[in-house]
């Protein structure tokens, strides 16, 4: 009985002993920081950048609320909360468009001969690799007002003046839709990958229709996957700013924007601190629910 | 008459469109974009001619050489530390069953794909900063470091792939066949696990110089 | 039990006592109870059971995968039960055969000695010895996935027989197999048995397979050893009806011992012998028992004599027949006829049985 203990002990202790350096190197370069983020969050603003080492709520007070200049009354502070909201609205549909776009592309390339198989994947995966900034910029030449689709359009006739698409949400949400669409499919390619396609045919043999299969048979079995393909793209979405900022401009600020310009020249670290808390928080929230979701629906893996 | 068609149950309708749709989207843009860089001309708008001058420019100008340098040399150790880093805690968390903690150590593990990406920038810039005034010392060391800890999980997920998907009764023959815990992990399960290992470095590396 | 001590030279693994119980509290479960089985130097011996029984638990106890939560194991007297597997002069032939994809055979094969320390050159000399035993002498430079399962299950087998060791494990390597190799290897398995003179143990499911390739067989069930002994012995005299009903087909009907013999259900009375390794009260007493009866030892005739019967069901299987009967008190046996003899019966006939008492086997009820 008691060796029996000590090697399940002992088993415990090597796995840990073995994870060691990658646990030690991911709490002082990732896990670190993040901490020091939330402590900022709780200091005075510095006079130009940075902090003062001085406890303060202001940075927290600032993410809901401002203080008029003249007369300190406090009230909501609108500007904030539509920013938020966009952040929100844009990240959903973002996942959502993906979602539309991947699921049938995942399942193409899920029922390729498995030769050509990995090719397709590949041919997937290639656009990740690129650099952010080159594939938003490449977006880019697709949208604006000289762009492939507005000189495509007017050369055609259909319109006489280009359609204003740069610096508007809908530009946005072509952007991270193209940016974070490997990120949906891959998710998705692994849960149909897995698929025991001879389902399909036991649901057509008891007369489902393909409508009626793809929505009782092959969703709720590749639920798990189609989670994490929403989790891979709706939180990357949230955080996202260098798209936001080249499609949207200055004035359709995202989350991400909004944090990255306290840390500007002159502006508030303290503020910046506590609304990249507030993001870590509700990406953390999101996950605990997919955690959720996933175990209860496979609550032996 | 009817063309007599077999019933594939792999097809559901329109889903091979969208799919095709897909990827033109993916791929038109960067085509585009790689026709641009072509262009002789200065705006994007008037077709030039065929031009390698940008790419010249680009060679030419010291600043990108030296950046590409730096991030060659940032990615290269990045890629080996946090391979190494991650094959080790891949082999400690699915090689010896369920044990206390195992969801810690994925959890953190995991961490730099949680995190939003302004997030995770905002927390290096704070704390790059911090560190700058509290040593002095602005060398490649911090970056490789946070690099290697960013490029941890991209690595170690192929590489515990690789191994979950690998038949444990392979190390249990080795065992039976009088190789030492080592000589089983030098024999098989290193060379059994190297496509994974790779692919994790290949990862690690690309997204190191990404960021 | 049999002359304690004094044949311990003889023997090649004994465990005593061994039990397995894995998870703790209020999940465990007991794979093996307290299991004790001397298993002699030389011998083929089988471990028989329906899958979930504890017999690749004893096994891998054996070859040292699993720790016994208590009892002990000796190899040829040696006390191994905490010895970590690569120590042990023992060798498995897994189920899956467990080859590794990225060595040619010859590196297989040769693995084992190699881990020793062999040097090379007695490595090459002893891997062509053993690839020459399986006759796959052509195919040392191959991968095992340029194999039939067949040649995978030779490479697997020359692979644990290599190292010479003390003891030959087999867990259940003929399962993956079709009909026409399986039979091919079950002969092929005992020559290289009598070839070596290494200690067999296999574990299998295939009450057929124990039957034809056996010196001894330990039937197993619910983690639990019921019976050890010949193919001969476990056949004909079955300890309990869980041995009887697993080993070949077999008839139970329910009676009494009463004087001279055993009154059936249908008021006629058997008159088996009594004796023997019976789990029955041979006192006298009017003990409820079950016999066991095996469908080729009831013979049919259309003259009503013996047990009044009624064919129910007929199967003609080739060269037997499978009658099912009615008798008359509702209960149902099968008799199995050959084909041409005597004469064939329809379903609804009334038949007289007569068994072999001598062949019938007298177990608890």
């Amino acid at each position: 009985m008691k060796k029996q203990h000590r090697q399940q002990r002992s088993k415990g202790a090597n796995g840990w002993l073995l994870s060691t350096p990658a646990l030690l190197l991911l709490v002082f370069a990732a896990s670190g920081p993040l901490l020091i983020v939330a402590l900022y969050s709780v200091l005075e603003k510095g006079d130009y950048s940075g902090v003062r080492w001085i406890l303060s709520g202001d940075g927290w007070f600032r993410v809901l609320f401002e203080r008029d200049i003249f007369d300190q009354t406090v009230s909501l502070a609108d500007a904030n909360l539509s920013i938020f909201w966009r952040s929100v609205k844009l990240s959903i549909a973002t996942t959502l468009v993906t979602f539309v776009l991947g699921l049938p592309t995942a399942w193409f390339i899920a029922t390729r001969p498995a030769r050509v198989r990995a090719f397709w994947l590949f041919l997937i995966t290639i656009p990740f690799w690129t650099n952010l900034l080159i594939r938003t910029f490449a977006i880019m030449e697709v949208v604006r007002n000289e762009g492939i689709v507005n000189t495509a359009l007017m050369k055609a006739g259909l319109i006489s003046a280009p359609i204003q698409i740069m610096y508007t949400d809908t530009a946005v949400l072509i952007g991270m839709a193209y940016v974070y669409l490997p990120l949906m499919v891959l998710p998705l390619f692994a849960a149909i990958d897995r698929f025991d396609f001879r389902l399909i045919e036991a649901g057509y043999d008891l007369y489902a229709s393909r409508w009626q299969v793809l929505r009782g048979v092959i969703l709720p079995i590749i639920k798990p996957g189609i989670i994490a393909g929403f989790i891979l793209v709706f939180i990357p979405s949230l955080g996202a700013y260098v798209t936001p900022r080249l499609l949207g401009g200055g004035k359709n600020m995202m989350i991400g924007n909004f944090i990255e310009l306290q840390f500007g020249q002159g502006q508030n670290w303290p503020l910046g601190a506590a609304l990249s808390t507030v993001l870590l928080l509700i990406v953390l929230v999101s996950r605990v629910i997919y955690t959720r979701a996933s175990s209860r629906d496979n609550p032996h893996g | 008459m009817a063309k007599a068609r077999s019933f594939d149950v792999r097809t559901l309708p329109g889903f091979t469109a969208i799919a095709i749709l897909s990827f033109v989207l993916l791929y038109a843009p960067i085509l585009t974009l790689v026709v641009y860089s072509f262009n002789g001309g200065n705006s994007v708008n008037q077709w030039g001619g065929f031009s390698l001058e940008w790419y010249v420019v680009a060679f030419n100008n010291e600043a990108v050489q030296d950046a590409t340098a730096r991030s060659l040399i940032i990615a290269l150790w990045a890629s080996v530390i946090s391979t190494t880093a991650a094959t080790m805690a891949a082999l400690g968390t699915t090689r010896r069953g369920r044990f206390k903690g195992q969801t810690v150590i994925y959890i953190i593990i995991n961490q730099p794909l949680m995190v939003p990406e302004i997030v995770t920038a905002v927390a290096l810039l704070i704390f790059f900063s911090t560190v700058k005034v509290a040593t002095g010392y602005t060398g490649l060391g911090y970056l490789i470091l946070a690099h290697s800890a960013f490029c941890i999980p991209f690595a170690y997920l192929p590489i515990r792939a690789r191994l979950e998907g690998m038949d444990t009764a392979m190390e249990t023959a080795a065992a039976d066949l009088y190789a030492t815990p080592w000589q089983t992990f030098r024999y098989i399960t290193l060379p059994l696990l190297m496509p994974g290992v790779i692919a994790g470095a290949m990862l690690a590396f690309i997204i190191s110089l990404e960021t | 039990m049999q002359g304690d001590g004094q044949l311990n030279s003889t023997i090649a693994v004994d465990a005593r006592n061994v039990g397995k119980i894995y998870g703790n509290g209020n999940s465990a479960v007991a794979a093996l109870g307290d299991v004790s089985i001397s298993i002699q130097q030389g011998e083929f011996f089988t471990l028989l059971g329906p899958s979930g029984c504890g017999k690749t638990t004893l096994l891998r106890c054996i070859a040292g995968f699993e720790t016994p939560t208590s009892g002990t194991i000796h190899l040829s007297g040696t006390d191994i039960t905490h010895t970590p597997p690569n120590e042990r002069p023992v060798n498995t032939v897994f189920q899956s055969y467990a080859l590794f994809p990225h060595l040619t055979v010859a590196q297989n094969v040769g693995f084992g000695l190699k881990m020793l320390g062999k040097p090379a050159g007695d490595v090459a000399k002893a891997v062509a010895r053993v690839l020459a035993l399986v006759k796959l002498e052509t195919f040392a430079d191959r991968l095992p996935q340029q194999l039939s399962g067949g040649q995978q299950q030779r490479v697997a087998l020359a692979r644990a027989l290599a190292p010479e060791p003390e003891v030959l494990l087999l867990d259940e390597p003929l399962s993956a197999l079709d009909l026409k190799l399986r039979k091919e290897m079950q002969s092929e398995l005992k020559r290289l048995q009598t070839e070596t003179g290494i200690t067999f143990i296999f574990v299998t499911h295939d009450q057929e397979e124990a039957l034809t390739m056996s010196n001894r067989i330990g039937v197993m069930s619910q983690g639990a050893l019921l019976q050890v002994g010949t193919p001969h012995e476990i056949y004909e005299h079955p300890v309990n009806r869980f041995v009887a009903d697993f080993i070949g087909e077999t008839n139970f009907l329910e009676g009494h011992i009463n004087g001279a013999g055993v009154r059936l259900g249908t008021g006629d009375l058997l008159e088996v012998p009594l004796e023997g390794p019976l789990e029955v009260p041979l006192d006298g007493q009017l003990g409820a028992v079950t016999l066991a009866i095996r469908p080729e030892q009831i013979r049919l005739a259309a003259a009503v004599t013996g047990i009044a019967a009624t064919i129910t069901d007929a199967t003609y299987m080739g060269t037997d027949t499978h009658y099912t009967l009615g008798l008359s008190d509702g209960s149902h046996i099968v008799a199995r006829v050959q084909s041409n003899s005597a004469g064939t019966y329809g379903v609804g006939e009334a038949v007289g049985l007569s068994i072999d008492a001598k062949a019938v086997q007298v177990l608890k009820a």
